[in-house]
């Protein structure tokens, strides 16, 4: 069966805030709560730990640590895995300026 | 004396930072009542005997306590926190614990041995009281613990070693690194794990001279253990979960390893479900070393992006090292 995706690779994302009525587990860390990213690599569901199959796919995104710390500079990135229904589509127009070679 | 400095006396090489240039053959082990532990603790959650969020429960509850987590050192922290769940769940009570703990320092005083942390005599008390009826279960407890203590980077270095010889080889680990290092040679993984990694589960990533790539756990200490055995002290530390994500650049270059501006630096946060293992560039001057060698020129701290690889001057004074140690006739 074809499986219909909402996030492909290169897409721009932002991290939404987890719902803080319902309790949840899953490891999202603060510091990316928010934050703007790129779709690096599609995941897809993970069965390792077999109670992991329930959740949504997981999409690994890469962020500029320059929106985190005031410390790093451009050229520094932060990877981390997302799950689809914590991420949004980001328009492209609110992305910071990119990188001239 | 705490745990802490005893660790020191066994890691001699292996102080609280990054920068560690030995090479993962003679990478310092953990004490034997340590592994124990750690095989212990993974053998009751693989066995359902206690799910794994529960001992991450009461490490909260335990670190919510005022004064707890102050002068607790990494591994006391999980002894005391395994303890109590076992102590919750009835499994073990707190009076045959104390019978056993001192059955055990009889024994030692028999032996002659010294009792250098109290936790130590819990961990072999604990194991005793829950698994020592069962024959099955001791039996199995005892296969695993093998298996654990299996696991050491050598694993880690021999993949890319083989990786920087043959490019068919690392063109396929970089798409599929499980069925790569299986079809290659199956007895560099043991075969419980072979079992447990899942075809996402592991990532390899190169570094070039562009692109340099850090692993870390900001969360608490994933690692790929099938690959790497298990995480040094300084991984597991808070200063490098903070540092590494707000600074990376300067933390690198404060422990040694100095990129230029013009390297593009990716943190990795490792989770629970996929797992990275670094790839990293092939020392200047190495052409003419066999796979072997080369094996021995990668360093733990390497794999995890916190290092360079050995340069190949020092390896005759490896090799005389390893053939002291005997890991290398010891493996696997």
């Amino acid at each position: 069966m074809v499986q219909m995706r909402e996030f492909h690779e290169g897409e721009s994302i932002r991290v939404k805030e987890k719902n803080p009525i319902i309790p949840d587990p899953r490891r999202t860390p603060k510091y990316i709560t928010g934050k703007v990213g790129v779709v690096r690599k599609v995941i897809g569901y993970v069965h390792c730990p077999p109670d992991h199959e329930k959740r949504p796919p997981y999409h690994s995104c890469i962020f500029d640590l320059s929106q985190i710390s005031p410390n790093a500079t451009s050229n520094e990135k932060v990877v981390l895995e997302v799950y689809e229904d914590l991420m949004v589509h980001e328009p492209l127009s609110n992305l910071p300026p990119r990188r001239t070679r | 004396m705490s745990t802490d400095e005893q660790l020191q006396q066994y890691l001699d090489n292996d102080p609280q930072k990054p920068i560690n240039p030995v090479s993962a053959y003679l990478t310092p082990t953990l004490p034997d009542y340590l592994w124990k532990l750690v095989a212990f603790e993974e053998f009751l959650c693989g066995n359902q005997v206690i799910p794994f969020e529960e001992s991450r429960r009461k490490k909260d509850e335990l670190e919510a306590k005022k004064g707890f987590q102050f002068g607790v050192s990494y591994f006391d922290h999980r002894i005391i926190r395994i303890r109590e769940v076992l102590k919750d769940k009835g499994i073990i009570k707190e009076a045959d614990l104390e019978a056993e703990v001192n059955r055990q320092k009889g024994h030692y005083e028999k032996k002659g041995k010294k009792v250098v942390n109290p936790l130590e005599l819990e961990v072999l008390a604990m194991i005793n009281l829950t698994l020592g009826d069962s024959m099955i279960m001791s039996r199995a407890f005892e296969r695993h613990y093998e298996q654990m203590k299996g696991r050491t980077p050598i694993t880690g270095a021999r993949v890319v070693a083989k990786a920087w010889v043959d490019p068919d080889f690392k063109a396929l680990l970089k798409v599929a690194p499980k069925e790569a290092i299986l079809g290659w040679d199956p007895s560099v993984i043991y075969a419980k794990d072979k079992e447990i990694i899942d075809p996402n589960g592991l990532e390899i990533l190169e570094n070039t001279e562009k692109l340099h790539n850090v692993c870390v756990c900001t969360l608490c200490s994933c690692y790929p253990r099938e690959y790497l055995g298990e995480p040094p002290l300084w991984y597991i530390s808070k200063e490098y979960k903070q540092r590494i994500i707000n600074e990376p650049r300067k933390y690198l270059a404060d422990y040694g390893l100095k990129l230029n501006d013009d390297v593009e630096i990716r943190v990795y946060d490792i989770t629970a479900d996929i797992h990275y293992m670094v790839l990293p560039m092939r020392p200047k001057g190495t052409e003419k070393l066999s796979e072997e060698e080369l094996s021995m020129l990668v360093t733990r701290d390497s794999l995890l992006g916190a290092g360079n690889p050995l340069p190949p001057d020092r390896l005759p004074d490896l090799k005389k090292a390893i053939m002291e140690k005997g890991n290398l006739l010891s493996y696997p």
